[in-house]
């Protein structure tokens, strides 16, 4: 864990200063024009904290975020304008229309990914910025909507900047608050983990659709909010607060700062208005000098400001998150999960009859077989025999197009695969499926998911209930680590790991998810022969500790004859042998399949 | 002399290790198998030849010239041709388009006036394709794919051939053929290197076997009688590889 | 009416087809959406002011020096952006990125040197409308059409029926197959953009006595390319071409008909239907949209 005591106070240290300069600060400055830029820093911030958490934590690239300003700012000022309604409950009502927002543009933009969403996020920017010229009705046109009042908070109207500033501090730290509480929270990490490899945390039982919906609709909620807040500083605004440029230059902030780290959004948004202030020779230019920094940022310094700091600085990175703080362990609780008595099944697994056509190919054809709990069995055949279609099939990737599968007496065939996932099959990939910027310890972390997943409340409010399950999983996934011997990366990155570890750490993440099955796609592929044999320790000991069964393809017979009790041979997608090590080698229907006939 | 070495060559796809220090020889003239189960870094041979995938270590040579550090379009133009796995023909091009495609190495050492004797070689070896020309690829049945990836890698009049698992999917008639055309060539003077998974399609093939595992030679026979047994049993795991006895008999290979 | 709006939907569709094509050529040949092709079609129309209007040279001159200019802006992108991000990796995120801060770059860059104000060209066959079929229409609405019309041909017939077309075509089907022909594929992939950035340019030339010019219509024109080649089939550059000039005839038509100050929101509008309904366009059979 590191140093925590040191950790901690530093980091109390610099909160603290941090909170006192904060709070004093409109009272030590005479100009008000520095208030104002304070005022501006806070609602830029919080426009960049929103677009990192769609964009940096779930992944979704959105280059039309002031559509979600604009729309908050707009319908704020109707309400309290036009409809009369009193300033607090305007607010509300305006991050409600753009909760709704974000869901009618998140839900169908689900699909889309890379160049397709951010075409899509673009279009949606545009048509806002165009109906707002336009739609004078509503939003004044191209005049723009005046006369939007300050709000009168217990009592006192935030008349002056110096008031507002107050309002707009408040506004930041519960942003941050809550942004901050998500990220730390098994919510975040699923939110990164969809992020990472969506097919990777679908194995492990999150749900993709419901993570990317929430982080658009956070996301939106808190660009509206500054939309509102902008209104009322400003009491007036017009379309060209809301044009494509200022989503592109948030989306810049956002890059420079850092992409993924909350700091570098706050970062992001303090250079976003510091920076035209303080360097009056940008004036015309300062487009053209954001485009090229953020060019030569995506080329030289993919993580921004907070990667180079991180870089440059590691120990003051790490004073400025602290670590986290998990409660005391309820050895227990975890006790029964792990020993959790077997209920009595017929069968553990059963492919009956398995049939699967692509087109005019046939992947897979009457396969049937069945697998007994706590054995380990293998899957063998040449190239293209129909293996991985096999294990695809069983989780759920696509349906069979005949024939069922079924688990513990629960038919799955035709379910999700987080569905799957959930009922306790875990599987890894032939090629390495890792959350590559995660370090090896929240990998196995994320791995937990599917018996410890917390909801958003939970997590935005810190619940003790969310301490538990955090306790929890921290226990299993530090049983993890030191079953499969990671405890010595644990705090490295997963891409910096040489190919035999990030193996390891994928077996280690599904062991994490408690399996009763785990599906292995290769494991041994790639490593030397002194990492398979570590490999083929760490599966023994896990059938052993724990009665997980386990079933792996793999292309060395060799590997296979090892460690398998019994081995199923495919060929061309069709079960053509199945028995023990010994049966198959001598078995001469396989000999033909790999050698051919021989003469 | 040898067509084609690899000294000592490590390659990698990210963070896998493709190849483990591999040296391998294909003499001038003669078809060179390469075996192994998938994964066994078969592919990755010939890719590492075509500079397809970029060596970390070691050298390849073409006929004594290092080629190891140029791009694949430049070490086409030294007369190496590579039918890919799962022959790549370009799918909305017709058949003569394709083989076209494949003479561009002529064209671009200004070589145009080989082209038609090519192309009628090719039409001869695969009289089937002289009634598609003028249909697009796509259409074509398996065989006759396989047969347009091989006749577009001869259009550029190769010294070397390199065929990547060219009866994968293939009815065995047409395997037969296919390999007959390729004894063919070879009796003509073209060095072959051919990557197999199927062992007993090759067998009557070579005079020079390489069985690889994890992206190592484990084995390396040469000459007319060659030991299949030994072959089968590291394939199916019956018997340990002799490591020592494989490497001892590259070095003899070496001293040559 | 019915017939002044068909010349103006050709006319529109023409601009909309050209931007479409150099979408879709770009993209089948590098993956890469080029969030910056609008701005070679701003840049395409300011040039044409200062050297067709300003300079006073002849048309086919302006023409040529504009097509020289933008192409090479257009491979030095490809040079200085594009590649070195390829190189590393070639992550979507980072080329979505680049490609939009290269167009904010020139946007501003052209901002600086032409100023902010709407320019016009001066038409090359002067302002006197003809009367055909009942309405009356400019001379600049013919020769947009005629400068189409010779561009997709040439275009055509490049990739058709020229070697080095249909290498072009090849890098495009199978970038490693390619290689193998001998085929350079880098520089394939930056003639490509150069000619793309072309096609981008003479649409620009073509309609700048038509409507306003200035530094900011790069992007919408962009996205309205992109909506037009998505509409017929990204992948298809015959798809794109219909995909424009049926974005043009919804536009004239509905601008005609409905409001014009929403026109701009139609486009766009269409572009997020087609997106979230059929995103491998109307004329292509379906397949997944990954990058």
């Amino acid at each position: 864990m590191g140093a925590p005591g040191r950790n901690k106070f530093l980091y109390w240290g610099f909160m603290v200063c941090g909170a006192a300069g904060a709070i004093l600060f409109p009272s030590i400055l005479t100009n008000e024009y520095y208030v104002h830029l304070a005022n501006m820093v806070g609602i830029s911030i919080i426009l960049t904290l929103s677009l990192n958490l769609v964009f940096g934590f779930a992944g979704q690239i959105s280059v039309g975020h002031a559509g979600f300003y604009a729309i908050g700012a707009y319908v704020f000022s109707n309400a309290v304008v036009t409809w009369g309604i009193p300033f607090f409950l305007s607010v509300l009502i305006a991050l409600l229309a753009c909760a709704t927002v974000g869901l009618l543009i998140g839900l169908p933009t689900l699909r889309l990914k890379g160049f397709y969403l951010a075409m899509a996020t673009l279009a949606f920017g545009v048509v806002v910025f165009v109906t707002a010229s336009q739609w004078r009705e509503f939003t004044g046109g191209a005049m723009g909507f005046l006369g939007i009042p300050r709000p009168t908070v217990l009592g006192y109207k935030l008349a002056t900047e110096r008031s507002y500033y107050y309002l707009i501090l408040f506004s930041v730290v519960i942003v941050f608050w809550i942004i901050h509480n998500l990220r730390n929270s098994d919510v975040g990490r699923s939110m990164v983990a969809v992020r990472d490899s969506e097919s990777a945390a679908g194995s492990l039982g999150i749900n993709a659709t419901k993570y990317k919906l929430m982080a658009f609709v956070f996301a939106s909620v808190f660009a509206g909010l500054a939309g509102a807040l902008y209104a009322s500083l400003a009491r007036y605004v017009s379309p060209n607060n809301f044009t494509l440029t200022l989503s592109f230059v948030i989306l810049a902030m956002v890059i420079l700062g850092g992409l993924g780290s909350n700091l570098g959004a706050v970062l992001g948004g303090m250079i976003m208005v510091l920076l035209p202030e303080s360097t009056h020779l940008l004036g015309k230019f300062h487009l053209m000098v954001y485009s090229l920094l953020l060019i030569l940022v995506v080329i030289f310094a993919p993580h921004g400001l907070m990667g180079l700091v991180h870089k440059l600085a590691p120990r003051t990175a790490h004073i400025l998150m602290p670590r986290q703080n998990h409660g005391p362990a309820f050895l227990q609780e975890s006790q029964a999960i792990l020993n959790a008595p077997e209920r009595e099944v017929r069968s553990f697994l059963e492919v009956r009859t398995l049939s699967k056509f692509f087109g005019g190919l046939t992947a897979l054809y009457d396969v049937s077989f069945s697998v007994a709990h706590g054995s380990i069995t293998g899957i063998i055949g040449p190239n293209g025999a129909g293996k991985t279609t096999l294990f695809n099939i069983i989780t759920g990737v696509f349906p069979p197009s005949q024939g069922k599968v079924v688990f513990r007496d629960d038919p799955i065939s035709g379910l999700k695969t987080h569905m799957i996932s959930h009922k306790g099959i875990i599987r890894t990939f032939q090629s390495v499926n890792l959350f590559p910027d995660l370090t090896v310890h929240e990998n196995v972390l994320i791995g937990t998911h599917r018996h410890y997943t917390s909801g958003v409340l939970e997590a935005i409010l810190r619940l003790p209930s969310l301490s538990r399950k955090q306790a929890l999983a921290q226990q299993i996934t530090e049983e993890v680590l030191d079953i499969t011997g990671l405890n010595d990366v644990r705090d490295q990155l997963c891409r910096n790991l040489p190919f035999g570890k990030q193996r390891i750490v994928e077996t280690a993440r599904a062991l994490a998810a408690r399996p009763q099955l785990i599906l292995l796609d290769e494991p041994a592929a790639g490593l030397a022969s002194w990492e398979k044999e570590s490999l083929k320790r760490t599966l023994l000991r896990i059938r052993d500790l724990f009665g997980i069964t386990i079933i792996l393809i793999d292309h060395s017979v060799h590997f296979v004859t090892d460690i398998c009790q019994h081995i199923i041979v495919l060929d061309s997608g069709q079960l053509i042998a199945q028995g023990s090590p010994k049966e198959i080698q001598e078995s001469s229907v396989v000999q033909e399949a790999y050698l051919g006939k021989l003469v | 002399m040898n067509a084609v070495v690899l000294n000592k060559v490590s390659a990698f796809y990210g963070r896998v290790q493709a190849l483990r220090n591999v040296s391998f020889q294909a003499p001038e003239g003669e078809i060179t198998i390469v075996l192994g189960p998938n994964g066994a870094g078969k592919s990755s041979l010939l890719r590492a030849i075509t500079g397809l995938l970029k060596l970390r270590e070691g050298k390849v040579l073409f006929r004594d010239r290092e080629i190891g550090r140029l791009d694949t379009h430049e070490i086409i133009l030294n007369g190496i041709a590579l039918v890919p796995e799962n022959r790549q023909i370009f799918a909305p091009f017709t058949v003569r388009e394709n083989l076209e495609m494949g003479s561009l190495p002529l064209v671009k050492q200004n070589r145009r006036d080989e082209i038609p004797s090519q192309l009628k070689l090719v039409l001869e070896l695969f009289p089937l394709l002289r009634h598609r020309l003028q249909e697009p690829a796509w259409t074509l049945s398996g065989g006759m794919q396989q047969m347009l990836a091989i006749g577009r890698a001869l259009m550029s009049n190769p010294s070397v051939l390199l065929l990547d698992e060219p009866s994968l999917g293939l009815a065995p008639m047409v395997i037969q053929e296919i390999y007959a055309v390729m004894k063919r060539l070879n009796n003509g003077g073209l060095t072959i290197v051919m990557v197999e998974q199927n062992v007993a399609n090759v067998l009557n093939l070579a005079t020079n076997v390489y069985l690889m595992d994890t992206g190592e030679i484990v084995v390396h026979e040469i000459g007319k009688d060659l030991d299949l047994e030994n072959i089968l049993e590291v394939y199916l795991a019956k018997k340990d590889v002799n490591k020592t006895r494989a490497h001892r008999k590259e070095e003899g290979m070496l001293k040559n | 009416m019915f017939n002044q709006l068909v010349v103006s939907g050709l006319t529109i569709g023409s601009i909309y087809a050209l931007i479409a094509l150099g979408f879709s050529i770009t993209f089948t040949s590098t993956k890469i959406l080029n969030f910056a092709h609008g701005e070679m079609v701003m840049l395409g129309a300011l040039l044409g002011v200062t050297f067709f209007s300003v300079l006073q040279l002849p048309y086919l001159v302006a023409m040529a020096l504009i097509m020289v200019l933008v192409a090479t802006i257009a491979i030095l992108f490809e040079r200085l952006v594009l590649h070195p991000i390829m190189s590393r990796g070639g992550h979507t995120h980072n080329l979505i990125i680049s490609t939009l801060a290269a167009a904010f770059f020139i946007s501003n860059a052209a901002e600086l040197l032409w100023g902010k104000d709407d320019l016009y060209a001066r038409p090359p066959f002067g302002n006197e409308p003809i009367a055909f079929l009942g309405a009356n229409f400019i001379p600049q609405s013919f020769l947009v059409f005629a400068v189409t019309i010779l561009f997709l041909f040439a275009t055509w017939f490049f990739y058709e029926k020229t070697m080095m077309g249909r290498s072009f075509r090849a890098v495009a089907i199978n970038r490693e197959a390619a290689s193998l022909m001998s085929i350079n594929v880098k520089r394939v992939m930056m003639l490509t953009l150069g000619l793309s950035g072309v096609l981008a340019a003479v649409s620009g030339f073509a309609f700048s006595p038509i409507t306003n010019a200035n530094a900011f219509i790069g992007m919408p024109l962009g996205v309205k390319g992109f909506a037009a080649a998505l509409i017929g089939g990204l992948t298809s550059s015959r798809g794109s071409v219909a995909g424009g000039f049926l974005l043009g005839f919804f536009e004239v038509f509905c601008s005609g008909y409905i409001s014009s100050g929403y026109k701009d929101a139609l486009a766009f509008t269409a572009l997020l239907l087609v997106l979230f309904l059929k995103p491998a366009g109307l004329f292509v059979s379906s397949r997944g949209i990954s990058e």
